[in-house]
């Protein structure tokens, strides 16, 4: 099964795409992380250090693709989670897209692609061009991280009209929205409202999380030494086992860029009016009776 | 095979490189992915020159993907530089290779910084813009970089030639039939006493560039390349342009007249005296060109009335819609330009003497006006002549896109007086003759006598049956193609898929009806 995670820029998504991996992992399934990001950080909790990236491999060897061997590239990380990075130019040169592709074609032809349980694509913040959605290609679901705030999902919204185009040629469904950092969750749920689609778990603001990413840590490696954390990573194990009963998952139809600002900017501004909308229609339907 | 997709101008870099090689010493660098750097096949391919072409790409690969294209084009710029010595090296990006968004200007500054030669980036928006307009704009970039060089180095010299001159501006390397058009107009010239100050860009050198404003005006003979140019010398030095196409013989006066008075704006005050051309149109017209005579005689009475399509670029078909019309007395049912960018002034030149105006770079568009229209000739560029071969209908072409057999070894030049000759020829000879017409009516046309399965829609869903099909094969060849359509045309009108002979008849009955 192939995932592809994604979200806002800053969200969490490596820090939960890692903490997502372990978890699958303590399900017993293998699992490959693969952090298709210039960036090349997605997974530094899981190794604790900054692995050479697929591109700094194949530049040293001058793309001779029989000069790589699988140790090369893919390295063991904490939990029996396998890691890759995909590395990219530096901003402003080359083509980052293109990298993402030339990684998964690099994986295919060292055959890892297909020894995993699960591969998991920790993808940079947006569906920003073709190369970015090319995750979306050999992905079977997505899953996009957000927080109760109007950017993310602004930023969710433009990632499942993504989804859907790429579903229309290819078997993918959307697993659902992560919150994530976030207590209360009343514009998420006003988005999904308007955009059905499953919310499969949401996070509090834990300080704990975000101590973790600084110390390099995932949180189940923290819990080894604070037991008091346990129940952070329940919320890793619950997305976990969402994802490994195979969800029907669905094809999202995002809301349409002009609506969804007023939707959720109404929210807070005509507070007092949205109830009365939904008053209304009682009242109309009253009537006809 | 069918053909789907047909450009009628390429993209813009080839627009950029035509001119940068056209040049003398300029080299063109194309940061472009492997494929795209097709340029120089194509150009030594039809241009049958001694010297290689002047253009390298520097390919965008794997490493320039992945990594940017750090220090390898500012390499290649140097070593070019040092390799060939170029007055000019000119940068272009690609439509390809344009999408990563490199920042090409910055490289050029730091090319420019260790190289002897110029270095420049082609200013071009490559998903705006086609061929012709890049060109158009590159020439002008080209000739106001060097002007404003010059004028910064006060080597500018502002006064005019002794003797009456003129530029030149906008020959260039794969043109239609430039070559042969350049010298002509250089003959025109020199007839009428008039100096070539330069010719730009075929064969010019850029370090001479400075002294373009010495002429008494500058000539466009063709409006896609050579307009910016000539506007912008009009309007940083006040020099004046003569942009009307000297092609046919009611143009070429034109355009000789208006010569006339802008020689005559400066000779009186110069040289003493005042121009007059009349009596040399007037000679070069009744005696000289054939082409005036010959459309009054017999040989062409035949052509009066005979309906013909022209397609083509805005100069060349603007100009033989003209022709046509009021120089050999031909009906032109359409006339057409793929220069959508040039629509205004296209459709103010051809309004009185068409019947209709086709606007468009989609070749089925072409093909399907042809098709409705069914003329006796065409006249259009490679792709109608194409079209016409499918559908049996003799072509002649008049305008780019080029083909090797555009590049004739003999003298074709299509403006000046023998230009009016040259196509005088072209059109007689493109129509089916008249005597032609009467032998094929009599021994029932000099083709094969297969069926003729030729047809713009390649997926017919009629079926012809064995005695309908052996009863086309009793018509004429000359008309089978226009019954077999009709009949075809009044089938799908009754949803009829098999065509039996009685389906023939009523075809017949309800067209005569």
């Amino acid at each position: 099964m192939k995932i592809a995670v994604y979200g806002k820029g800053g969200i969490g998504k490596s820090t939960t795409s890692c903490n997502i991996s372990i978890a699958l992992a303590r399900r017993g399934k293998k699992v490959l992380q693969i952090g298709c990001d210039p960036k090349h950080d997605s997974t530094f909790t899981l190794t604790g250090f900054l692995i050479p990236t697929i591109i700094d491999t194949l530049q040293s060897k001058d793309y001779h693709y029989e000069d790589v061997w699988p140790e090369d590239v893919i390295y063991k990380g904490y939990g029996r989670c396998d890691c890759v990075e995909a590395g990219g130019p530096p901003a402003g040169a080359g083509c980052g897209g293109y990298v993402v592709g030339e990684t998964v074609k690099l994986l295919k032809e060292l055959n890892a692609f297909y020894e995993y349980d699960i591969i998991l694509f920790d993808v940079l913040g947006d569906v920003v061009c073709g190369g970015f959605a090319a995750p979306l290609n050999y992905a079977d679901y997505c899953i996009i991280i957000t927080d109760n705030g109007f950017d993310a999902l602004f930023a969710a919204n433009r990632i499942a009209a993504s989804v859907r185009e790429k579903a229309r040629t290819h078997p993918l469904r959307l697993a659902g929205l992560v919150g994530n950092r976030t207590s209360k969750r009343d514009l998420i749920d006003k988005y999904v409202e308007a955009c059905p689609m499953p919310v499969l778990e949401v996070l509090p603001l834990i300080e704990d999380i975000r101590v973790s990413r600084v110390k390099g840590k995932t949180l189940f490696e923290m819990v080894e030494l604070q037991p008091s954390l346990k129940y952070v990573c329940d919320f890793y194990l619950n997305i976990a086992d969402q994802i490994l009963s195979k969800p029907e998952g669905i094809i999202p139809k995002e809301v349409p860029d002009r609506e969804l600002f007023s939707l959720l900017s109404d929210f807070y501004l005509n507070p007092v009016n949205t109830v009365n909308e939904k008053n209304k229609p009682n009242l109309i339907d009253f009537m006809i009776i | 095979m069918k053909l789907a997709y047909w450009m009628y101008a390429g993209p813009a870099h080839i627009g950029t490189l035509r001119v940068a090689s056209s040049f003398k010493n300029v080299h063109a660098i194309m940061h472009a992915p492997l494929g795209d750097d097709y340029f120089n096949v194509m150009r030594s391919m039809l241009e049958r020159e001694r010297d290689f072409t002047p253009v390298t790409a520097s390919i965008v690969d794997r490493h320039v993907l992945a990594r940017g294209s750090q220090e390898k084009v500012v390499d290649n710029i140097t070593k070019k530089d040092k390799q060939e010595h170029p007055d000019l090296i000119v940068l272009t990006p690609t439509c390809t290779s344009s999408i990563l968004q490199e920042d090409l200007q910055n490289f050029v500054n730091r090319a420019s910084m260790s190289s002897d030669s110029d270095v420049i980036l082609a200013d071009v928006n490559h998903y705006r813009v086609n061929e012709l307009q890049a060109a158009d704009r590159t020439l002008e970039q080209v000739v106001r970089y060097y002007l404003e060089k010059a004028h910064r180095q006060e080597k500018l010299n502002l006064s005019l030639t002794d003797k009456p001159s003129a530029n030149i501006i906008g020959i260039f390397t794969l043109g239609f039939h430039n070559q042969h058009d350049c010298r002509e107009l250089k003959r025109l010239l020199q007839d009428l006493g008039i100096m070539i100050n330069q010719i730009i860009p075929e064969g010019g050198f850029v370090e001479n560039l400075h002294e373009l404003p010495k002429a008494w005006f500058n000539l466009v003979p063709y409006r896609e390349v050579g307009l910016m140019t000539a506007l912008y010398l009009e309007k940083e030095f006040g020099m004046p342009y003569i942009s009307t196409t000297p092609m046919g013989i009611v143009d070429i006066a034109n355009c000789i007249r208006q010569i006339q008075k802008q020689v005559n704006i400066w000779s009186p005050i110069l040289l003493g005296k005042k121009f007059d051309f009349e009596p040399y149109i007037d000679e070069q017209t009744r005696f000289i060109s054939q082409a005036a005579w010959f459309s009054r005689s017999i040989d062409c009475q035949n052509l009066t009335g005979k309906k013909a399509v022209v397609f083509g670029d805005a100069t060349h078909a603007a100009s033989i819609t003209k022709i046509l019309a009021c120089e050999m007395g031909i009906r032109v049912s359409c006339t057409g330009t793929y220069c959508k960018h040039d629509e205004e002034w296209f459709r103010e030149q051809v309004q009185n003497f068409c019947d209709e105006i086709l606007i468009t770079d989609d070749h089925t568009e072409v093909g399907d006006m042809i098709a409705r229209i069914e003329p006796s000739a065409i006249f259009g560029t490679q792709m109608e002549r194409h079209i016409g071969k499918r559908l049996d209908i003799p072509c002649g072409v008049i305008s780019s896109p080029v083909h090797i057999q555009n590049f004739p070894l003999g003298y074709r030049p299509f403006l000046g007086y023998e230009g009016t000759n040259q196509i005088a020829d072209l059109v007689y000879n493109s129509f089916t003759l008249g005597m032609e017409d009467h032998l094929l009516e009599i021994f029932g046309g000099h083709d094969t006598k297969e069926v003729i399965t030729k047809s713009l829609s390649t997926d017919t869903d009629l079926t012809w049956n064995s005695e309908s099909q052996l009863e086309l094969n009793k018509i004429p060849g000359f008309v089978r193609g226009k019954i077999k359509r009709n009949t075809e045309k009044f089938a799908r009108q009754n949803n009829i898929t098999k065509i039996t002979v009685e389906v023939m008849y009523a075809a017949k009955e309800d067209l005569s009806a």
